[in-house]
């Protein structure tokens, strides 16, 4: 599930760059995305019963070009350097859900925008996600065997 | 075990297929896109990163802009040469008492820097634009209220809720029904340089 996961990601990428003109549009498609997944992940983690080292192991090499960006970033901008290319990184592979963070009030942490500081916090977020997925799996499912349905 | 090899296997597959298309799209060559539309931009930029520009780094002598030759609303561009996406690489606007509205930094969002920041570029111009003091006022004023909203260079003109250089000194002076250049997808700093209500400040 975690590789449809990453497949439809892509597919979200590919429609939210060609909705640049329309930053509404981009919000809604993002957070529908965020839905369809959260409940298809859920079903099938209580069909296919994936252990939970497995899902942890594949999500976090889904996130990997994200946790890359993210460290390489950080790291820059705590040694004081330019590097536009991590911060490049970040934007790009999070260019759907920046949009929906920029409706955060402006502040910053740090002196560090809290979009920046949020986006960082994104693979780690989105890891956390996958797994409270297979948790709410797991416990509908054994819910459903104390009932009998 | 072949659990175990999906997720690193397909996450591999999609980054070299990435970079093939990449590498592919940057080798077509600047006239199979139409002049002005996004993935002749797109491709440009593509390059630009491929040739290891658009790093952040910045290889000009320092240069100083004089406080008592530039007015509120005077618009500074600036040329990196390791930059990208035309030939003025950034821009920003003046807002008085040897500060700039900037927006530019993903990290740290729109912010209010000096204007000795900028003397590490390899070139710098600064143009203005012939209105009033109460325009430029209101525009300085529109410019001061961004300060903190993020950056993101790959946000529509229309989107307030973030930043970039050129997008925002087009939308405060917009503000004001001054238009520097058509609406477009991405306005650049070489937009707003070519702007026929913009006059070169000779420094």
């Amino acid at each position: 599930m975690n590789l449809l996961f990453l497949g439809s990601y892509w597919l979200l990428l590919i429609v939210t760059y060609s909705l640049l003109n329309e930053p509404a549009l981009q919000r809604v498609v993002t957070i529908g995305w965020l839905f369809a997944v959260t409940l298809g992940h859920v079903q099938y983690q209580r069909k296919r019963k994936v252990p939970l080292h497995l899902t942890l192991y594949t999500v976090l090499f889904a996130q990997l070009p994200g946790f890359v960006g993210a460290v390489a970033s950080l790291s820059y901008v705590r040694t004081g350097h330019a590097n536009e290319w991590a911060n490049g990184l970040l934007e790009l592979w999070y260019y759907p859900f920046i949009s929906i963070l920029e409706v955060l009030p402006k502040h910053t942490i740090s002196q560090l925008s809290d979009v920046y500081v949020a986006t960082c916090a994104l693979p780690v977020l989105i890891v956390t996600f996958n797994l409270s997925s297979w948790y709410i799996a797991k416990a509908t499912e054994r819910r459903a065997s104390m009932y009998g349905t | 075990m072949y659990s175990w090899l999906k997720a690193p296997v397909i996450l591999i597959s999609m980054f070299f297929l990435s970079t093939a298309v990449l590498v592919i799209f940057t080798s077509l060559p600047d006239e199979d896109f139409s002049v002005n539309s996004t993935t002749r931009f797109v491709h440009s930029v593509s390059k630009e990163v491929l040739r290891g520009h658009l790093n952040g780094h910045f290889h000009g002598q320092r240069k100083f802009l004089n406080v008592s030759d530039l007015e509120p609303g005077d618009i500074i561009l600036c040329h990196n040469h390791g930059g990208g996406y035309g030939y003025w690489t950034h821009s920003v606007l003046y807002v008085g008492n040897g500060y700039a509205v900037d927006s530019n930094n993903f990290s740290e969002g729109t912010k209010l820097l000096p204007i000795g920041r900028y003397s590490h570029y390899d070139q710098l111009e600064v143009e203005r634009a012939k209105i009033s003091w109460q325009t430029k006022e209101r525009i300085v004023s529109e410019a001061l209220k961004q300060i903190g909203t993020p950056y993101n260079p790959i946000s529509a003109l229309s989107d307030t809720r973030s930043e970039y250089c050129s997008k925002l000194i087009w939308q405060v002076y917009n503000s004001q029904h001054l238009r520097l250049c058509s609406p477009k997808t991405w306005v650049l700093p070489d937009d707003v340089a070519k702007s026929p209500i913009l006059k070169k400040v000779p420094l």
